[in-house]
């Protein structure tokens, strides 16, 4: 076991049997959301969003991995 | 006084402006780049925000890049968001050609991804197995290891859905599509060593609970009291393969990922922007501060 996971190739070792082919986009799925809070006022005058605690950083930023285009699509990611 | 070029809802431009002090720095946020007066010549500019605080070409002292791209545009023509980026790309560029960026620049993996990094690391630590295919070329060379689908990008599908590190059988998977593919590590602990100029933080989170495969897929947003990341002491052999790591790749800024395997580091990648605040939101270790001295300096 690997964290949790069970260790697939053994299970069709030897077997002969006919195997759906896997892309990508079916192994993808919905990544943690991340919810900006709608209190999350930025202001000019001290350059920074109010916040409440280091919970309210976290739940702005955290893991935002991606730049968008005008349409909000994903592009040119810089990783997290 | 530091430029920091990033996004208006970004917490973590707001935690390093609130350590530096306000009058230090000057926020120049791109989601909000109408509310701002920007003057920009080949040899001067000046940026002014709605309050008339200001920084210029003169007062700029340093210049660090947060995440700015992460946040886009609302209710605008394409080509205005296009022409917003490249002004902020420049302004950002002339204050790396006059050597006061800190950090990395926010495309630096498009210069320099896994594959390569993975080839300048392999000097340093043992690194996995890795290949990546168009039409399976290179899988049968896998032989019987057991392997995981990963992505490059992190990117999201039409659905809105994202690749994690996922455990696939080599026989399943279809030609007509692009494979990057990583030997399977059993591994007890996920690393990371977030590096700041000449400071390095290493931190070990437990894999014993883990349901998947990938730690980014099961992080706990809603109770942050629970430390999920502890920090432990570099040896000083992993300390040196860090430091000639860097070197080579020609950073001080970034999050070296690994895993522990039977006692030994294996490195997995590099993020040259990655998050860093979620090691240390509790402020013990001292992050935020090594940070704002490393932006400052």
């Amino acid at each position: 076991m690997v964290g949790g996971q069970n260790y697939l190739p053994q299970f069709f070792k030897g077997r002969k049997m006919l195997i759906e082919l896997i892309t990508p986009l079916v192994l993808a799925t919905s990544p943690m959301a991340i919810i900006v809070p709608e209190t999350a006022n930025y202001s000019h005058g001290t350059q920074m969003v109010a916040m409440n605690s280091a919970k309210d950083v976290l739940s702005i930023t955290f893991n935002g991995t991606r730049t968008y285009d005008y349409r909000g699509q994903p592009n040119d990611s810089d990783n997290d | 006084m530091l430029l920091l070029i990033t996004g208006s809802k970004d917490g973590t431009s707001s935690l390093l402006i609130s350590e530096i002090g306000n009058q230090n720095v000057f926020r120049f946020n791109y989601d909000l780049f109408k509310d701002y007066t920007l003057e920009f010549t080949p040899n001067y500019w000046k940026i002014s925000n709605p309050t008339g605080h200001s920084i210029d070409s003169n007062s700029v002292t340093s210049c660090f890049w947060w995440k700015a791209f992460n946040f886009y545009l609302m209710d605008q023509e394409e080509f205005v968001v296009e022409e917003v980026k490249y002004i902020f790309r420049e302004l950002y560029h002339w204050c790396r050609l006059r050597g006061i960026t800190k950090g990395n620049p926010h495309d630096f993996h498009n210069h320099m991804g896994k594959m390569n990094i993975l080839s300048i690391a392999s000097k340093h630590f043992r690194t996995p197995r890795t290949l990546t295919s168009f039409g399976l070329g290179g899988v049968k060379s896998l032989g019987e290891m057991p392997i995981v689908a990963k992505s490059f990008t992190s990117g999201l599908t039409a659905t809105n859905a994202t690749l994690m590190t996922t455990a696939v059988i080599k026989e399943s998977l279809h030609p007509d599509f692009p494979w990057f593919l990583q030997e399977l590590l059993s591994s007890k602990a996920d690393i990371t060593i977030f590096v700041c100029g000449k400071s390095f933080f290493a931190y070990t989170r437990d894999r014993s609970q883990l349901k998947g495969l990938d730690w980014r897929a099961e992080q706990n947003f809603q109770d942050m009291a629970t430390k999920e990341w502890f920090r432990f002491n570099l040896s000083t052999q992993l300390q040196k393969s860090v430091m000639e790591f860097c070197a080579d790749l020609n950073v001080d800024w970034g999050r070296l990922d690994l895993m522990e395997v039977d006692g030994e580091m294996v490195f997995l990648e590099f993020n040259a922007n990655g998050q860093w605040v979620f090691l240390d939101y509790s402020n013990v270790d001292g992050l935020v501060k090594t940070v704002c001295d490393f932006l400052m300096s």
